[in-house]
């Protein structure tokens, strides 16, 4: 799952980024304003969600927040801050933020934070993702076939996570690839490929569908 | 004891009151004796005459009811004698009035009380009239006090109004009393001076000065202290980021690098602790420390030393250009903190192989310090704000403290040195320049 950091403290930002990614986040990470208006502008529908701190130079927070909404991106946004005044608070909400987390913060908590964001920007009440007989779960990155435990690596996971985000929609490989790979990481051009032939090893050669000259989609098992 | 000043004006208007009605009194009273003294005697007069005109009976001696003279209201006695001495006629009934040598008015002591007497010699013999002195000062007395009756009832009321007048004087003083009292560090608006009367007013318009200084010193640090504990949460959030990382990595290299950037958030930590403990102990209300006369050069050798290991880790050529032997009076520490300040940024932005170049100056009108770098600069739009407390350069890769310019600003203030920016000598990277106002080598 990919998600834009936008984050001016490079401390910050950078451990941020590394903790995510250990949790099988892609993570762009930002460090001014207009820079996280530009990525979204472009990358929008690519990103899961949004991580905002308050102090950006350019174009503070609030202020791109509001931008947001208002050009209609429903992308979930969730706002990092130090600014933990109740007015704060309230005002992130208002301008249109999903959630607010007060810095300093847990890795944890952030995680979970964001894993529930997406949840329920989804539409759904539990964490499972389920799509007939295959069932994953983001948070424990476990997926279960006819409730068997199936182990699955970290990329397999992610690619599966991406193809079930909407369960039967075709993604490009482009897609895919932008989802699975942040800003700078170098892919191999069968990177997807490899993926996706070692998950139809796992999950059964059908659960995969190739649609020719558009890209893939989950069948339902 | 604190005196009020009601009672201070008490104390100065009573006796006044006192003494005016005292003035008024005594002569008064002296003036009322005199003339009733005067108009008795007269009467006394008219009745001797009258009687060396009357018939009268001879030898009568008249009992003690029956007095044969009476003045109108006043009481008179009178007798009168032959050329003898015996009594001819007399209206009372006691022995005769004593007989004195000269005629006219004489006092004597008759039936054991002091006697106010005419003696008027006639053909006929002596007639004497007299009257108790007694009744005369009451007469008087009595006068007096019908002439001063207004005086006596307007003085209580005078004393009353002046009490009144001095609270109603005094009210508006109580009112800003008042209004002083309900004032404390969260309300400091000022005191109205609308209606109060001028010399209130001048005072008011004083504590109104101070209140305002009061609260502007509040607020800014209450805006300090929030920006700091704002700005101490970000190193904090990385630090607490940084040690979750290194709790996870579970493959040496990569703890180790973990910890290598956990080493580096609390450097950051520290730094920012340390600056705001500088800046805390420049403020005003800490003290003042001593200044004193010291050479420029000799404090700018030393700070460049302690700097020269920092900068040739990163590979940055730091050195002193040009050192004249010139005097400033200032505090040592803090023009060490301010010149540290300088490098120390220099160095934290500039890139490797840049150099950095310190320069003493000392002219005939001023003395000048100099900090040449040949790093990015600071864009011009930026150069205002760069001096503001927590501000960061935009892109800047160094989380600094955001506090090192504002220190050295407020250093500057301190030494009345002016502290400037501009473009770096041959056009690139920055100088940073602090005017000292006056030579006084």
């Amino acid at each position: 799952m990919r998600l834009l950091l936008a984050e001016d403290d490079p401390m910050i930002g950078q451990s941020i980024r590394d903790g995510l990614q250990l949790d099988g986040f892609v993570v762009d990470w930002v460090q001014d304003g207009e820079l996280a208006k530009h990525a979204l502008s472009n990358v929008s529908g690519e990103y899961a969600l949004l991580l905002l701190d308050l102090g950006l130079p350019r174009l503070a927070g609030l202020e791109l927040l509001t931008l947001l909404r208002k050009s209609g991106n429903p992308i979930p946004v969730l706002i990092l801050t130090a600014r933990d005044a109740l007015s704060d608070r309230i005002a992130g909400l208002n301008s249109g933020a999903d959630d607010y987390l007060v810095k300093p913060f847990a890795l944890e908590e952030l995680v979970a934070r964001i894993h529930a964001l997406i949840r329920r920007s989804a539409g759904r009440g539990s964490s499972d993702i389920a799509y007939g007989a295959l069932r994953i779960n983001p948070l424990s990155h476990e997926a279960w076939l006819r409730d068997t435990l199936i182990d699955l690596s970290a990329r397999e996971f992610a690619l599966l996570h991406a193809l079930l985000e909407q369960p039967g929609a075709v993604l490009s490989r482009t897609q895919l690839e932008e989802r699975l790979y942040g800003w700078g990481q170098e892919v191999a051009s069968n990177a997807i490929d490899v993926h996706l032939h070692n998950l139809r090893r796992k999950l059964g050669a059908d659960i995969i569908f190739n649609v020719r000259g558009v890209g893939f989609k989950v069948v339902k098992p | 004891m604190n005196s009020s000043i009601r009672k201070r004006l008490t104390f100065w208007l009573m006796p006044v009151l006192l003494l005016t009605g005292t003035a008024f009194a005594v002569p008064t009273w002296l003036n009322v004796h005199e003339e009733i003294d005067e108009l008795f005697d007269k009467v006394l007069l008219d009745a001797a005459y009258a009687l060396s005109h009357a018939n009268y009976a001879q030898g009568v001696k008249p009992d003690s009811n029956d007095l044969a003279l009476h003045g109108d209201g006043i009481d008179l006695v009178s007798q009168i004698r032959d050329s003898e001495g015996r009594i001819l006629f007399q209206s009372h009934p006691f022995s005769p009035i004593p007989q004195v040598g000269k005629p006219g008015y004489d006092t004597v002591n008759w039936q054991n009380q002091a006697w106010r007497v005419v003696n008027l010699k006639t053909d006929k013999g002596l007639v004497q009239v007299a009257q108790a002195l007694q009744e005369r000062r009451e007469t008087a007395n009595e006068i007096t006090l019908h002439v001063l009756t207004p005086l006596l009832i307007l003085l209580p009321a005078l004393t009353l109004w002046v009490g009144w007048a001095i609270g109603r004087g005094l009210a508006p003083l109580a009112q800003v009393a008042d209004a002083v009292a309900h004032r404390n560090p969260h309300s400091l608006d000022p005191i109205p001076d609308k209606g109060l009367p001028a010399e209130v007013s001048i005072l008011v318009g004083a504590l109104n000065g101070l209140l305002n200084q009061l609260n502007q010193a509040l607020s800014a640090q209450r805006q300090f202290t929030a920006d700091a504990a704002h700005e101490l949460r970000s190193p904090l959030t990385a630090l607490s980021l940084q040690a979750q990382l290194a709790e996870r990595a579970t493959e040496p290299d990569r703890r180790a690098l973990a910890l290598q950037t956990l080493r580096q958030g609390i450097a950051r930590a520290s730094h920012l602790v340390q600056q705001l403990l500088t800046l805390a102990r420049l403020d005003p209300e800490a003290g003042d420390s001593p200044f004193k006369p010291l050479f420029l050069d000799d404090l700018a050798r030393d700070v460049v030393a302690d700097f020269a290991p920092l900068a040739a880790n990163r590979h940055i050529d730091l050195g002193l250009s040009r050192a004249d032997h010139v005097r400033v009076t200032g505090a040592e520490e803090a023009l060490r903190i301010l010149l540290g300040n300088l490098i120390d940024n220099a160095i934290r932005y500039s890139p490797a192989d840049a150099h950095i170049d310190i320069s003493v100056i000392g002219d005939t009108k001023t003395v000048s310090l100099e900090v040449n770098d040949t790093g990015p600069g600071i864009a011009l739009d930026e150069r205002d704000r760069v001096f503001d407390r927590f501000y960061r350069v935009l892109h800047s890769a160094e989380s600094g403290s955001g506090l090192g310019l504002a220190i050295a600003k407020r250093i500057a203030e301190q030494h009345q040195a002016d502290i400037t920016l501009s473009d770096g000598d041959g056009g690139m990277g920055l100088k940073v320049i602090v005017t000292f106002p006056e030579n006084r080598a």
